[in-house]
């Protein structure tokens, strides 16, 4: 059996999910001759340490009960330099200005060896290039498939099981909010705002929503895809973005009677186009998914087109994707 | 080149078929099929059909002469002059930023041409759709007409809504 020790950075709906699928597979985990604990787990306000595996499921209570960890005021980062254990799990806010938190957690962490898994798409927009160079210099694993599209394994399908096969172009829709404000408006026949305002108080959309409507957030994925799928240097300035915000029911319902639909698709092809802008799909279409869900089509020389659908995001769905690149960092170095 | 040729065929079972044997066999590409129905030719037991061919001058040639030897009678081939069709949309204020101007513009380009359009304008201060065909003579001015919409969105500050197939 092989112990190995897992770090938390960030304990709200990913980390928390994250702890509670390690926590669920501990069977399979074990079935596959490993020891996974979890040794740490920090938020914005503290941090919890046990060298011998934490109980998941009194951390998660203490968290609900008191909304901290434990009365040990240390942060990410100084726990980062002072504990020790092999796999870091990022899963603090997001900035794409500057990388913010999850950035400095993460180099920290490849510098001392300590391979990262990271659900946070700040720091691989912002310093995407440094941040594999850091780890390939250490030896390390640098994973991200949560990143982009939730639950839905388009990084690690591209990368692992399709390698071979020369990709030309990968679109899709990346932001289950915009899908589902676009797909609501068409079937509610309402406008943007009211349907923005369902989606608040359902809680799929943030409360400062521009992130993801004005296609920011999907302009982010677009950037990790044409860095880590055709090894390109992009940044967020690359990408020319158009948003949702000025849809219409109206145009909706002009697409309908050409049996399209509007989406906002992602896109990024070998020359180097990056793009984010609402396109008519036709109903049909692969790409034509309704709701939250998100969906990529890879087109590719030898496979054609490939068409992955799934939930962009949640919990546990989330938690999925770190899951499957912790099997890979497992079985890949222990 | 697009060709549009008016057929003559028995109104039998597997005439149409016959007719569209050379098509395939010389690798033509089939754009259309229509059937004229109620337009019989003066024959009462012969039909009109009109078939749309994407394919070059040799290959077209081929096939009128296969028609020829099939005894398919050719009424009419003509050259199509827009082989691209598109819809896409126009959203904010597409009227108060002179609608007219926005077609002319496609329309004065020699290459394109908008053949359809709806408007749908929920109140007059609103921001209003509209929906553009377009018509243009090949790929390659469909892709120009596309840029002069691209420009013409930016500088009347409209959002353009391309179908997914254009890159
Ligand atoms: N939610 C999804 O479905 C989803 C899907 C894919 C990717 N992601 C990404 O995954 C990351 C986490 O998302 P989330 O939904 O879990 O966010 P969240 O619910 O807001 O949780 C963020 C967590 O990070 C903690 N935190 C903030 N600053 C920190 C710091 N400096 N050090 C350590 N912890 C810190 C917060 O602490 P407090 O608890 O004290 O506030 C909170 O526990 C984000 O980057 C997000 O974009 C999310």
């Amino acid at each position: 059996m092989k112990l190995i020790k897992v770090a938390i950075a960030g304990f709200g709906s990913i980390g928390q999910g994250v702890a509670r699928v390690i926590d669920m597979e501990q069977d399979f985990f074990k079935s596959n001759s490993y020891d996974v604990r979890v040794v740490a787990i920090s938020d914005s306000k503290s941090s919890i340490v046990n060298k011998d595996g934490l109980d998941i499921k009194k951390c998660l209570e203490t968290k609900k009960a008191t909304r901290r960890l434990s009365d040990d005021n240390r942060t990410s980062l100084e726990i980062i330099k002072e504990e020790e254990f092999d796999i870091l799990i990022e899963a603090t806010p997001t900035d794409i200005e500057t990388g913010g938190s999850g950035l400095e957690n993460m180099k920290e962490a490849l510098k001392r060896k300590i391979h990262v898994i990271t659900s946070n798409k700040g720091p691989l927009t912002v310093a995407f290039g440094e941040l594999t160079e850091t780890a390939k210099q250490n030896g390390c694993e640098l994973k991200y498939e949560a990143t982009v599209g939730g639950a839905m394994p388009v990084i690690n399908l591209m990368r692992e099981m399709m390698a071979g096969n020369k990709i030309n172009s990968i679109r899709g829709i990346f932001n289950g909010t915009c899908n589902y404000i676009l797909t609501r408006m068409y079937e509610e026949k309402s406008s943007y705002e009211d349907i923005l305002t369902e989606a608040m108080e359902l809680g799929i959309a943030e409360t400062d929503p521009s992130y993801d409507v004005d296609g920011i957030d999907t302009a982010c994925k677009v950037v990790i895809l044409a860095n880590s799928i055709f090894g390109m240097n992009k940044t967020i300035k690359d990408v020319k973005i158009t948003g949702i915000t000025k849809i219409t029911y109206e145009a909706l319902e002009m697409g309908a009677k050409e049996d399209k639909t509007i989406k906002l698709i992602g896109e990024v092809t070998r020359e180097g186009k990056l793009l984010v802008e609402p396109k008519l799909v036709p109903l049909g279409h692969p790409l034509a998914v309704s709701g939250t869900l998100n969906v990529a089509a890879i087109n590719t020389n030898l496979a054609g087109e490939i068409t992955v659908t799934g939930k962009g995001a949640g919990s546990i769905e989330t938690a999925s994707a770190v899951l499957s690149d912790l099997l890979y960092v497992l079985k890949k170095n222990y | 080149m697009r060709v549009s040729m008016d057929i003559e065929l028995k109104d039998e079972p597997g005439q149409l078929i016959l007719a569209l044997d050379p098509i395939s066999k010389r690798k033509a590409n089939l754009v259309s099929v229509f059937h004229y129905h109620k337009k019989k030719s003066s024959g009462s037991d012969l039909i009109q059909v009109r078939l749309v061919i994407n394919s070059n001058e040799p290959t077209i040639k081929n096939i009128f002469n296969d028609f020829e030897e099939l005894g398919i009678r050719v009424l009419r081939i003509g050259e199509e002059k827009y082989s691209e069709s598109l819809t896409v949309l126009l959203l904010g204020h597409v009227i108060h930023t002179d609608l007219k101007d926005t077609i002319d513009r496609i329309d004065n380009s020699g290459f394109a041409e908008v053949v359809g359009m709806s408007l749908s304008m929920p109140e007059i201060s609103k921001p209003s759709s509209a929906s553009l065909e377009i018509h243009a003579a090949g790929q390659k001015e469909m892709e120009k007409t596309i840029e002069i919409l691209r420009e013409t969105a930016i500088e009347k500050d409209l959002l353009l809504i391309l179908p997914i197939e254009i890159e």
